[in-house]
C-alpha cells in the first residue's frame, strides 16, 4: 500500500492514512465503507490550480515538498451509498520534523476531527492533547479565511498555541490545516467556501 | 554466513530441486495475478497510482572487495501499481504489484539477472476493518510488516527468523478492542512460488494500531520453511536444503519522539532442535534543521544455538540518509561485526535510490 510505499520510500507520496479502516470507524461510527481517490494538482490544473492555492493559502507551495505531481489521498465516507464525510490528510513541514495533520469533516467541509498522524515536536503531547485539536471541530474553511484578514475577531485566532517553545509548530498546524481545507473545497466541494466576509465591514469578499 | 547477509551464498553450487514432494505452482499463481489485474483494469470505479523505482547499490567489504549486493538489496529497476477498486458502497478490493528486475553484479554464475516479485497481494474488504489478502505479502511476524526496510540499507531480524520476508499464502487482518491483528497461513517459500517438502508458514502478529507515537507488538510463527537461495521469483530459486521447522515467538516496539525514532525488537525460538534468539535496536535522528538528512544507528544480535556461544553474530551499523527531492534519496552506511565465528567483516554500502512517478 501507500502507506508501505511512503515509510520506505523519500517522501514522494502525499499523506495517506496509516489506518483507514480504523480512524474512519472511530471517527464515523455509522459509516459502512470509504472510497479513495488519488488526486494531483497537476492532473486538475497544473501550475494555474497551484497558483491559485498559493493566493489562496497566503504562501507559496514549497517548491520541493509541494510539488504539483504528489498525490493526495481523499477518502469519501459511506454509510450504504450516501456520502456522510471526507477524511484527508496533508503533509506540512515543522520546526522538528515532518507534520501529517489529518482532518475528517461533513460533507459541507466542517471539521468533525483533527489529529496529527505524524508530528516531531518535543511538546507533542499538548499538540495532540484533545484540549487543543478539540478546538478546531466544527469549524470550516472560511474560519480560516477569516483568520487571515481578521486574526483577532476570528474563531481561528482565539485558538492558544499550546506550545510554550515552539511557536512554529503552532503555525505549520494553522497553514496545513489552510491547506487542507483548501484541496477540499477546491477538489470536492466546488469551491463552496470562496466568498468570506471581507476584512472591515460587512461586505463580501471572495477569495480567487 | 553474515549477520546482515544471512543468507549465505553457494551459487553455482548449489543442487537444484532435488528435493521430493515438490509442487511448482507458479505458473497458475502468476496466470491468475495477470487475470486478476487485467480484470481490475476493466472495472469502473477505481483510484490507481503507478510507480517506478531505481535501486543503484555499491558496497565494498575488507574481506570480499567490491561487493554487489547486501542486506537483501541489489541493483534493480522496478516499479509499484496499486489500484483500489470500489462500487457504490465503497472500495472492495486492492490490488498492490511490486516487481523489480534485479542484477547482482557479485554472482559470479550466468543468473545475475533476476525477477523479483515483492508484493503482489490482493486485499478483499469484507467490511470496515475486516481484510482478506491473497498472494505474496509482509509474514506478519515482527518489526518489518510495520517497517517495510524492501530499499533500506538497515533490515530488521526477519531474514534471521524465517528466511525471507515475504510469503505467498492467504491472510486475514482486523481490530481486537484498541489493538489491530493478522494472522497468514503461507506455503513457506519466500519469493519462490513453490512448496516444496512439505513446506507451510503460520503467523500471526498482534500490537497497537499504526500512527501511534508508542507502538508495540507481539507475535508468533510455526512452520516447515524453505531457504531459497537466492530469494527471487524468477529463475526459480534453488532449494538445496529440506524445509526447517521453525518457531518463534517475538514482541517489537517503535516510539517517535522529537526528531528521534527508535526500533526495537527481541524473537526467540527454535530452529529444529537449537534455541535461537536475537534482538536489534536501532534509532534514527532526523536533523531538524535540515530535514532532509535522516542520521541512524543499529546494533544487533542473533544466535543460531543459545547454547552454544560461537554462533553468536553481532553487528553495529550507523547510516546516514539524504533526500535529494521527494523520489530522490542518497543513503550510505557502514556495519562492523562485532561478533562472527567466522570472519569478522566491515562492510561500506553507498545506495542511490528512486521512487516517483
Amino acid at each position: 500500500m501507500l502507506v508501505a510505499l511512503a515509510r520506505s520510500a523519500p517522501a514522494a507520496v502525499g499523506c495517506s492514512l496509516d489506518d483507514p479502516d480504523r480512524d474512519i470507524r472511530r471517527i464515523y461510527p455509522e459509516a459502512t465503507g470509504f472510497r479513495t481517490e488519488f488526486i494531483t494538482i497537476k492532473e486538475r490544473g497544473g501550475q494555474e490550480l497551484a497558483a491559485e492555492i498559493e493566493r489562496k493559502l497566503g504562501d507559496k507551495l514549497e517548491p520541493i515538498y509541494e510539488t504539483t505531481d504528489v498525490p493526495f489521498a481523499f477518502y469519501t465516507v459511506l454509510k450504504g451509498k450516501e456520502i456522510i464525510g471526507y477524511v484527508h490528510g496533508v503533509n506540512q513541514k515543522g520546526k522538528f520534523g515532518g507534520m501529517q495533520l489529518v482532518l475528517a469533516t461533513d460533507i459541507e467541509g466542517k471539521i468533525i476531527d483533527f489529529y496529527y498522524q505524524k508530528l516531531s515536536s518535543p511538546e507533542a503531547r499538548a499538540f495532540r492533547d484533545r484540549a487543543f485539536t478539540g478546538q478546531f471541530v466544527g469549524m470550516t474553511l472560511t474560519d480560516f479565511y477569516a483568520y487571515r484578514s481578521r486574526p483577532d475577531s476570528s474563531r481561528v485566532g482565539a485558538i492558544h498555541n499550546p506550545s510554550k517553545k515552539n511557536p512554529e509548530d503552532f503555525a505549520a498546524t494553522l497553514r496545513g490545516l489552510t491547506k487542507n481545507l483548501i484541496l477540499l473545497d477546491i477538489f470536492y466541494l466546488d469551491r463552496r467556501h470562496d466568498t468570506v466576509p471581507e476584512k472591515k465591514g460587512n461586505d463580501a469578499q471572495t477569495i480567487k | 554466513m553474515s549477520l546482515f547477509s544471512p543468507q549465505a551464498k553457494s551459487k553455482g553450487e548449489a543442487a537444484r530441486g532435488t528435493l521430493n514432494c515438490e509442487m511448482d505452482i507458479g505458473r497458475p499463481v502468476l496466470l491468475a495475478l495477470c487475470l486478476v489485474a487485467f480484470s481490475a483494469a476493466r472495472l469502473q470505479g477505481q483510484a490507481s497510482i503507478l510507480y517506478g523505482e531505481v535501486n543503484l547499490l555499491v558496497g565494498y567489504s575488507n574481506q570480499r572487495g567490491w561487493i554487489g549486493e547486501g542486506n537483501s538489496l541489489k541493483n534493480s529497476v522496478g516499479m509499484e501499481y496499486l489500484r483500489r477498486i470500489a462500487n457504490e458502497y465503497g472500495d472492495f478490493l486492492t490490488l498492490d504489484v511490486q516487481a523489480r528486475l534485479s542484477y547482482d553484479t557479485s554472482d559470479e554464475t550466468d543468473e545475475r539477472w533476476a525477477f523479483e516479485l515483492h508484493n503482489a497481494w490482493l486485499d478483499y474488504r469484507l467490511g470496515l476493518g475486516r481484510i482478506i489478502r491473497l498472494g505474496h505479502f509482509d509474514t506478519p511476524f515482527g518489526l518489518e510488516p510495520s517497517v517495510d526496510t524492501h530499499s533500506l540499507l538497515f533490515q530488521t531480524l526477519t531474514m534471521q527468523d524465517i528466511g525471507f520476508k515475504q510469503d505467498w499464502g492467504v491472510g486475514y487482518r482486523s481490530g481486537l478492542g484498541s489493538f489491530d491483528y493478522e494472522v497468514a497461513v503461507g506455503i513457506g517459500s519466500g519469493m519462490g512460488i513453490a512448496r516444496r517438502d512439505g513446506s507451510y508458514l503460520l503467523s500471526g502478529r498482534i500490537g497497537t494500531p499504526r500512527g501511534r507515537q508508542l507502538r508495540y507488538g507481539l507475535s508468533g510463527l510455526y512452520g516447515r520453511v524453505l531457504a531459497g537461495m537466492p530469494d527471487r521469483t524468477l529463475p526459480p530459486p534453488h532449494f538445496d536444503h529440506p524445509a526447517m521447522l521453525k518457531k518463534r515467538i517475538g514482541a517489537d516496539i517503535q516510539y517517535a519522539a522529537n526528531a528521534f525514532d527508535v526500533k526495537g525488537e527481541a524473537t526467540l525460538g527454535q530452529n529444529e532442535d537449537s534455541n535461537v534468539g536475537g534482538g536489534l535496536l536501532q534509532i534514527d535522528y532526523t536533523l531538524p534543521t535540515l530535514q532532509i538528512l535522516t542520521l541512524g544507528a543499529q546494533v544487533r544480535s542473533w544466535t543460531d544455538d543459545l547454547n552454544d556461544a560461537r554462533r553468536r553474530y553481532s553487528a553495529l551499523g550507523l547510516a546516514a540518509s539524504y533526500n535529494v527531492t521527494p523520489a530522490l534519496a542518497a543513503r550510505t552506511a557502514v556495519i562492523r561485526d562485532i561478533e562472527n565465528p567466522d570472519k569478522s567483516e566491515t562492510r561500506a554500502f553507498f545506495q542511490v535510490y528512486y521512487y516517483g512517478r
